[in-house]
């Protein structure tokens, strides 16, 4: 795929619902034949991991601080950050 | 790309965009039903009784006990991490313990600790927890301790020297390209960081990770002890710090002793007062020593304080005061 078309993968995955992520692993690890593909991919994204574990037991619900909502295009990945 | 509702996290030079369901770069801030949320408070993955010493802070209650905690979660990726294990862990990932901020210091003043420390991964991630951690310890009389690589936005940091006492920063190269190339990082928040907590009255002591090969050079140490005489003054306490094998960096050797007392006698030369090794045992640069007459004011063994001189915190030949926040001692 051209740069410009694993990035729209990519964006398209990270904005799917969870069962949507899982379907999408689990087609990709099928038709690759590769389980460990699989297991390898599901702990990529916070909403899978979230999904698995559940987000109340594991995790606080503080808010955050230094945090504002922004509009604009959301980037891919984790972080847009320039390190 | 997809439109939605994009957080932008104010906490550290990285400023992470961050949408639905994704974390920032520190995998500990994560947007969860329409909110950016600190997922990691009231949750550490680590907790113990340290030695002070072991921090590194040598100006501060020497001997004593902290209280020491951290959750997940680190917003440098450093390819030498001592602790990745926990600092490049997703919260999820580990086990965490619930600790709310009145139990933690509650367990510290039942420990007997005399403060508390931020420190194995990287307090700056869980900003929110250290803020009301430490409120708490301060109206319990303890002090609080940030064990930090610096990396933090001004606006916080400001709110931060608020309750933080003492400060033992990371400064883990002297140079961009290092910060950028091993930390995915950058230097310059890390100084700028520094000098602020200097000026809103946090005792800083420094610690400098000497890793063979890539900030090892005499020169980048040079300029970094000339910056730190100038910016944050002749006693500021430098630790530099044996580097051993650890994570992504694990064909490099352990730090050549030789190296590290080469480093301390360079920071001596430019001007430094008290520069200390660490992670090595049995050298005069554990040990603390009157910068006017040279008389031993404090020897260490590891984190052990096997004698302490100061006389009303003060050299006990000369006189001259030697600063920190040496409070009450427990040894």
């Amino acid at each position: 795929m051209t740069h410009d078309k694993t990035s729209a993968a990519v964006a398209a995955f990270d904005s799917a619902p969870a069962a949507g992520q899982l379907w999408a692993i689990c087609w990709a690890s099928w038709s690759r034949r590769d389980f460990l593909l699989m297991l390898g991919m599901i702990p990529l994204t916070p909403a899978l991991r979230l999904a698995f574990h559940g987000r109340e037991s594991l995790l606080s619900r503080k808010p955050a601080l230094f945090a504002k909502k922004v509009s604009g295009v959301a980037p891919t990945g984790q972080c847009s950050a320039e390190a | 790309m997809p439109r939605s509702d994009v957080f932008l996290c104010e906490l550290c030079p990285k400023n992470c965009r961050i949408r639905e369901g994704q974390s920032g770069d520190c995998k500990v801030r994560i947007v969860i039903d329409g909110e950016l949320r600190a997922v990691t408070y009231g949750r550490p993955c680590a907790v113990h009784v340290d030695p002070i010493e072991k921090k590194p802070l040598f100006h501060v209650m020497p001997g004593s006990r902290i209280f020491s905690l951290a959750t997940a979660g680190c917003n440098l990726h450093c390819k030498f991490c001592q602790n990745w294990t926990i600092s490049q862990a997703a919260p999820e990932d580990i086990r965490n313990v619930p600790l709310s901020p009145h139990r933690v210091v509650e367990s510290a003043t039942s420990q007997k600790c005399r403060s508390i420390a931020y420190t194995y991964t990287e307090p700056v991630v869980f900003y929110e927890y250290v803020l009301d951690t430490a409120a708490l310890a301060r109206q319990a009389g303890l002090l609080n301790v940030s064990v930090t690589a610096g990396y933090i936005n001004r606006e916080p940091l400001e709110r931060l020297c608020d309750v933080v006492d003492a400060s033992n920063t990371d400064l883990k190269g002297f140079s961009d390209a290092f910060y950028r190339e091993l930390c995915e990082a950058s230097l310059k928040p890390v100084l700028d960081g520094m000098i602020t907590m200097k000026e809103r009255g946090v005792w800083l002591e420094i610690t400098n990770l000497v890793i063979p090969t890539f900030n090892d050079d005499l020169d980048m140490i040079r300029r970094m002890c000339k910056w730190i005489l100038a910016y944050l003054g002749p006693e500021t306490p430098l630790h530099f710090s044996r580097f051993y094998p650890m994570y992504k960096v694990r064909n490099l050797p352990p730090t050549p002793m030789d190296t590290l007392m080469r480093a301390r006698e360079v920071a001596l030369e430019i001007g430094l007062q008290y520069v200390y090794v660490g992670n090595v045992l049995g050298t005069e640069g554990e040990s603390t020593f009157c910068p006017s007459d040279g008389t031993l004011l404090i020897r260490r063994m590891g984190f052990s304080v096997l004698e302490n001189h100061l006389l009303n915190d003060a050299c006990p030949t000369c006189g001259r005061k030697v600063p920190g926040l040496w409070g009450f001692r427990d040894t």
